[in-house]
Order: C-alpha cells, then structure tokens, then sequence
C-alpha cells in the first residue's frame, strides 16, 4: 500500500476520541513548524508515517503519540535561521581545493540487528538534528572565508543507491553537507569533511542511533557520546577549538614534503571504484599486537607498509602513510568539529620488507611524531597560516589554492591510516547493534585510503580505492592469515 | 567476532560519456586558446582572439566548471551578466568602437531588474543568498557616480541605471536592514 493511502485508512480504523487524538498530535507540530510549506508538510508527513508504523505494531495510540510528540521537534524548525558558523582551521582548506565532484569525504556506519526502518529513521532524524546545530547548515561563501550558513529545513533520509562516500552535491542554496543512508540492517551517515571530523561524525551516528532504538521502544540512554537530544548543545561543542587551544609554541614547521612513493595502477575516473572491508577478530588482533609488543594501530600500520611494497613496482622512493591523531586527547575539548591533526610515518620502500623491523620503525616514529610538542607546533603553524591569509579575499586564495592543490595534490602520502579505536556504546543499547564500520573517501593521487573502528570484538579495516588494482588488499588479507588474524572480507562491486 | 554482514547495493555501472565529454571539450577549447592568438599574430587585424578567448572562458565557466558553492538563479544571472558586460566591453573596445557607453548601462539595469525578480520571486530563501545583488547594486553605483564625475555627462541608460541602483539600496536598506546586516556580518568575517 502507498504510503499517500495508509495514513487516511488508519485514520479511518480508529474512533472518534482517538481520531481527535491524533488531529491534536497533528496540531502540535504545526505549532513547531514555521519554514517553507512545503518543508513543513515533509515533517508532518514524517510524523504521520511514523505514527501508521508504530501502530502497526501493536503498541498502543497513547504511547506511539507520547513518543512521537510534536515537542521532540523543539524550536529548531520554528525559529529563524540566524546562527552561522566560521570554519575551523582544519576545514578552512577543504572549500578551497574542492574541485566538482571532488571532495573529502568520510562515512560511518551502525550495523544494527534488525532492519531499518525508514519511517522510523527519518523522524529520528527530524528530532536529533536540532541538538547538532553546526550540521544544519549550507557551505557559502564570504569575503575572505568561507562559512557554515544555517538553514532551517527537513533533511532526508536515502535508501542507499550508490557506492559509498560519493560528492555530495553542496552547491544549490541550502544544500546540507551530510547525508544519511540506510540499507538493509545498516544505518550510515556520510560527512563532509568541513562539518566536523570523524569523532564529531561518531556522537552525531551515535545520537541518532540511539533514537532512532529508543523510538522503536529501547530505554533512552545519555551518555558524553550519546547526546540528550532534548538539551542544547554547550557553546564549546561548537567551537574552532584550533584557536580555543592553540599553544602558540615559538617552534613552527610546514606542511609540504618530497613526493610520496604511490601505488602503481591507474588513477579511477571517479574514486573510489571499491571499499574492501577487512573484518577481525578484536581480541586476536589485540592479542596478536601485545604478542609483538605492538599497538594495534603499529601492526595495521606495519601490514600497510608491507602490502604498499607489494602494490608498486619500483623501490625508489619513500612510502608516506598519513596518520592523522585526534587532538582531544591532548586537550579537554568537547568540540564536534574538526579538531584532528596528522603526523607521518615514512619509510624507504627499500627497506621494507622485514615484519619486525619495519613494525620497529612505525613504532618509533609514531611515539616521535604523534606527540604533544610535534602536533603543538603543526597546530601552531596551521593557526598562522590561517591569521596570515585572513585579509587577502577568496577570489585570490581559492584559485591559487586550487593551483596548489592542483599540482602537489595528495601526493605528499602514499596512504592514509584513521583509526577511532573501538567504539563505546551504552550497554541498555549493545543488543539492539551488531557493530560500526567507518569508511574513509578516496584523495586525488594515493590509490588507497584505510580507515578503522571496533565494536565489541569485530574490528574493522575498510580500505578505499582509487585503482582497480587490487595487489594492496590482497596482500593485506594474505599477511594477515599468515599472521594467523583469520580476517573475513566482504566488498563492494568494482564501480567502474 | 560478531555475525555483522557487510553488503552494498548493486549499482549499475556508471556512464562516464559526460565526463569524457568534458575531458574532450577542455581540450578543445584549450587548443582553440592557444591557437586563436595565434592565428590573430599572424594575419594581423584587430585582437579578435582576446573576444574569442573570453568567449571560450564564459562556456567554461558556465557550463564546464560552474560554481561549485552557492550556484543559485541569482548568482548565475549575476555571474553571466558579468561575463557578458566584459564581453561586450571588449567587442566594443578592440573590434567595433563608439556604441559602448550607451549599451553597457542597458545591460547593467536589465540585468539589475532580473535579479531583482528573482530576489523577490522567493525572499524567504534569498535572504542569505542576497549577496550578488548587493554587489550588482554597489558596482551600478560606483559605475554611475564614476562616469559622471569623469565625463559630467549622463545618457538616459546610465540615469536609469543610477537611478534603479539608488532605489533598490533604498529599498533594500529599509526593508530588509536586519538581514542585510547579518548578511554583510558573515560575508565579511575573517575568523
């Protein structure tokens, strides 16, 4: 039955008291409405969908009503759209450099136990996006800078259709910068990357997951990382905690390198042509790693190098993995913008070839450089440049940047590596999911980029591509069965 | 480890004719660019080849590299009037002059009229995208005031002009103060 037809046939089912009932649940979210018409019918439309649902499932009109109500929508959809936001200084890049269906993204993704139920899902959107202020809202352009512009609207839901971490299209007026996307069991929310970075896109997923079970009937649960949807969010959530924190050590360094060593195969016309997800065992792994008197990070790391080696055909040059390091665990920020820094872990491919001494080497270099001093000083830097250009207008700095980044690219990293550890969840909810994957979009010239996460005792490695070639995550899978990992791979179709 | 399956719609193969297309057309309109000069060096003449290049670089950026931020009806009627009032300046310097004070000012204020049609079409949505205009509106005056202090003479197109562009900041600045200032605080911000 079309879901035009369901609403006025389960009106016809109900009583007259109950049929006012339900009129009055009606009222009340108009009087939490006051956008575009047509928007404000999507939202009652969304919640008469979510109504019919719920009653089907048995559960009593009084308390699909309760949960439902229009007061869930709060003033988020009433008020004016007034508030805007500067980009942090992480993000300030991505606009420049972005190029027509280029742009950084990242996905993640709940894999739940059940089927998503789309109906369901969309109101749970509806009511958690007002507790994320920042992501509301449309890249425009300014003078000097570019900013993050609030629109009070509805923002959909899509059944997944395409391959994961596509561009989004952000250039109509009001254009949001995210999307969310189910399929099957899974609920994913991709980002880009000038909203927040991969912990800020966590708590978001996370919030909205949790709604989304606590609608269909699980306990409400808040936690830091689970948001109270129904409270605003604190003004430090929201803040360039770049310059909030910046140490402005004396030390500065740069940002450009020699060349990374990349991957041989041809570059993928629109990337990435596959996502290769490498599932593990979390308590081997982790065992594996303390065996070797490694962190999981470290061996992932060593396996990358090794794998990278195989997937080349020359040994002149250095393999450059990019590591980028959260900085709120130098910092008592609760920002949930971007707030991350990056280090590089380098090694002539010459030399790589041995497991243990290459795992040596990614261990020292890593307890080098993703320190405090080192990132304080990156981050020091990244704030200069940033006051530095402040003055001169975006029709300069954008094509210029656009040249850069044109010419250098990514072509500083081989590979990139973001692991957000293992991912917490409140345990009233752990039954209701079976795990997280966390996808990381592609860059212009290094033809992989992996990413990872764990929940429970699945870990994850998801592997980009930018090249059909699939030399690097074989070789992955191969080192880790001789490793004794025993990893199971699943993967996309090859999109082009 | 947890029974998570992992699986991925089946997507059609994607039809890279567009982007080809583009790859091919960039091509040619970069091969015209260098050739075009050229040609105009050699055969002596008037510098047709700077119309022709113009020309090439208002089908780039309007239909190969459009905005990718912002492409709204009135930033694309602002950018494309822009365009074609430098286009015409330089057909009406390098290759056929004496007509240009007269037509520039008509194409200024129906270019002024259209984005003001398209601004009040739908204020609700505009009012964070009113930029273009404000610009359109600031550009019209200063065109205005500099012909007239540099030449003391005015011709009807240019009074229309001036006078549009008057009436419009008036307006403007009356009717909608309130965004138009929250509007120039986020434009301008250097944070």
């Amino acid at each position: 039955m079309s879901k035009n037809k369901r609403f006025p046939d389960f009106l016809q089912s109900l009583t007259n008291i109950e049929k006012a009932q339900v009129q009055a649940f009606l009222k009340d979210y108009e009087h939490h409405l006051d956008m575009d018409r047509h928007e404000e019918r999507m939202v009652i439309e969304d919640a008469k969908n979510a109504l019919v649902y719920l009653a089907g499932t048995g559960l009593d009109l009084e308390t699909c009503m309760e949960r439902l109500a229009g007061k869930n929508l709060g003033g988020f959809y009433a008020h004016e759209a007034l508030s805007w936001y500067p980009l942090d200084d992480a993000a300030k890049i991505y606009p420049l450099s972005m190029k027509f269906g280029q742009m950084p993204m990242f996905r993640l993704s709940c894999y739940l136990s059940e089927t998503v139920i789309p109906e369901i899902l969309q109101i749970a959107l509806d009511f958690t996006i007002k507790r994320f202020p920042s992501f509301a809202t449309a890249v425009k352009k300014g003078i000097f800078w570019h900013y993050l512009d609030a629109t009070k609207r509805r923002y959909p839901i899509f059944k997944e259709a395409k391959g994961p971490c596509r561009a989004i299209k952000v250039g109509a007026l009001g254009t949001q910068s995210f999307r969310i996307l189910y399929y099957e069991n899974r609920i994913s929310a991709e980002f880009f990357h000038v909203l927040t970075d991969g912990h800020g896109g966590m708590i978001f997923l996370k919030t909205l997951v949790a709604e989304y079970l606590h609608l269909l009937g699980a306990p409400k649960v808040c936690t830091e990382d689970v948001k109270d949807i129904d409270t605003p969010p604190r003004a430090t959530e929201l803040t360039n905690d770049f310059d909030r924190f910046c140490p402005k050590t004396k030390k500065s360094g740069g940002f450009a390198g020699p060349a990374a060593l990349q991957m041989s195969g041809r570059r993928a016309k629109r990337p990435p042509c596959k996502v290769v997800h490498v599932c593990y065992e979390t308590k081997r792994l982790l065992d594996k790693a303390h065996e070797l008197g490694i962190t999981i990070t470290t061996l992932m790391l060593t396996l990358m190098f090794l794998a990278h080696r195989s997937a080349t055909d020359t040994t002149n040059g250095t393999i450059q993995i990019q590591v980028p390091v959260d900085m709120r665990k130098f910092f008592d920020s609760d920002t949930i913008r971007n707030f991350s820094m990056y280090c590089s872990i380098d090694i002539p491919a010459a030399q790589v070839d041995d497991f243990e001494e290459v795992s040596k080497e990614v261990a020292s270099q890593l307890k080098q450089r993703a320190t405090f001093e080192e990132m304080s000083i990156m981050m020091t830097t990244a704030h200069k440049l940033v006051r530095s250009l402040r003055f001169i207008p975006l029709a300069i700095k954008s094509p210029v940047a656009k040249v850069i980044y044109g010419f250098l690219g990514d072509s500083r990293f081989s590979n990139t590596l973001s692991n957000i550890g293992n991912v917490r969840m409140p345990e009233e909810l752990k039954p209701y999911i079976k795990g997280f994957d966390f996808v990381l979009g592609t860059c212009v010239v290094s033809r992989a980029s992996c990413s990872m996460c764990s929940f429970e005792n699945t870990s994850v490695f998801s592997i980009s591509k930018n090249t059909k070639d699939p030399s690097f995550e074989e070789r992955i899978v191969e080192l880790s069965k001789q490793m004794g990992l025993e990893p199971s791979v699943s993967e996309t179709q090859l999109y082009e | 480890m947890s029974d998570m399956k992992i699986s991925y719609p089946y997507v059609s193969r994607r039809r890279l004719f567009m982007f080809r297309f583009r790859q091919v057309l960039t091509l040619v309109l970069i091969l015209a660019a260098v050739i075009c000069p050229i040609v105009n060096y050699l055969t002596k003449g008037p510098m047709w080849s700077l119309v022709a290049i113009w020309g090439m670089i208002i089908v780039w950026r309007t239909f190969l590299a459009p905005d990718v931020l912002e492409f709204s009806a009135l930033s694309f009627a602002f950018r494309l009037s822009a365009y074609i009032l430098i286009l015409i300046t330089l057909i009406g310097i390098l290759l056929s002059p004496g007509w240009l004070g007269f037509v520039l000012p008509i194409i200024g204020f129906s270019s002024l009229i259209i984005s003001a049609i398209l601004y009040i079409i739908n204020v609700s949505k505009h009012k964070t995208d009113a930029m273009p205009l404000i610009v359109e509106i600031l550009a019209a005056l200063i065109a205005f005031f500099a012909v007239y202090f540099a030449t003391g003479i005015l011709n009807w197109p240019m009074i229309v002009l001036g006078s549009m562009a008057s009436i419009f900041l008036l307006v403007g600045i009356v009717a909608f103060h309130r965004s138009l200032w929250n509007e120039l605080k986020k434009r301008l911000h250097t944070t």
